[in-house]
């Protein structure tokens, strides 16, 4: 594998970005988790934009964990605009979120997510899930520009 | 937690061995998802689309597991064709493939594969890929609402 996992977290709320990143952290893989706190960040380290212009501030990330409610810029359209960049649409994007909204979900599948999931209420279960999570795809799953030594 | 909607899951795999492998494997769970099982790109556009010998109302699976190398129409191209029909798009993906290659990944994912997991060679490994599958997958993550 090359170097380490990098992972954009697109969480606003501080207290759910700090506990997917304790728990990630605890995963056996070397890795490098951007926090960014809103959709117009995200969408600027992404695009190589504002702040994020020079390559070494923005690396691209092997995984984006992506919540729905987002000040500035929706979940769902950054999700949109990942997935229409050809130079973006190869990475996995994982919705994280509290809701549980069909209508959410099915916008979602729609932009071509890579999954959807739904934060449990329960603090040992969000744990759990985010364990979960990170081992499917730290571990299991192949993403592009990981294979080899 | 919340409730699990069996999950109906189509296999487009043309090996015998890793199909009655895999079918095991996702029997062995607690769910109660329903499996069918193809052997080629063309049978699973067949089934999608109820032609041929899958005329019959066959539901509309939730996920597809797809195998990569098949004869006649790949894994690439089948997926290339869903992904293009609105009413097919948002069926979940995951490339189950003996390839490791650079390219077969990022095609798929370019394709918009929802995953892409390799086949490992040996049984034990096999098995445990596949539990984990089912556990990210099957339990954990959402299915698209269903259409009435």
């Amino acid at each position: 594998m090359k170097g380490k996992v990098v992972i954009l977290l697109v969480e606003d709320e501080e207290a759910h970005a700090m506990l997917i990143m304790r728990v990630l952290e605890d995963a056996q893989v070397a890795k490098v988790i951007h926090w960014v706190a809103d959709g117009g960040e995200a969408l600027d380290y992404l695009f190589r934009r504002g702040e994020y212009v020079d390559e070494g501030k923005s690396p691209r990330p092997d995984l984006i964990l992506l919540d729905l409610r987002l000040p500035k810029i929706d979940g769902l359209e950054v999700l949109k605009e990942i997935k229409q960049s050809e130079e973006l649409r190869g990475i996995p994007v994982v919705i994280l979120t509290t809701s549980e909204s069909e209508t959410d979900m099915a916008r979602a599948y729609h932009q071509y997510v890579n999954s959807y999931l739904v934060k449990p209420v329960d603090f040992t279960k969000f744990n759990e899930m985010i364990s979960d999570l990170g081992f499917y795809w730290l571990v299991w799953n192949r993403q592009p520009g990981r294979m080899k030594e | 937690m919340e409730e699990l909607r069996p999950a109906t899951i189509l296999l487009v795999e043309d090996d015998p061995g890793d199909q009655k492998l895999i079918k095991v494997s996702l029997k062995s769970q607690k769910i109660a998802n329903e499996l069918y099982i193809v052997g080629s790109g063309e049978e699973a556009m067949d089934f999608l689309y109820h032609r041929g010998k899958h005329s019959a109302e066959t539901p509309l699976p939730d996920r597809i597991l797809l195998d990569l190398k098949m004869p006649g129409m790949g894994g690439k191209e089948f997926l290339r064709r869903i992904k293009q029909d609105e009413k097919m798009k948002k069926i979940q993906v995951v490339i189950l493939t003996s390839s490791d290659s650079e390219k077969d990944i990022l095609d798929s994912y370019n394709l918009q594969a929802s995953g892409y997991i390799k086949k490992p060679v040996e049984l034990g490994d096999f098995k445990r890929v596949m539990k984990e599958i089912e556990a990210y997958w099957f339990i954990i993550c959402k299915l698209p609402p269903k259409e009435e």
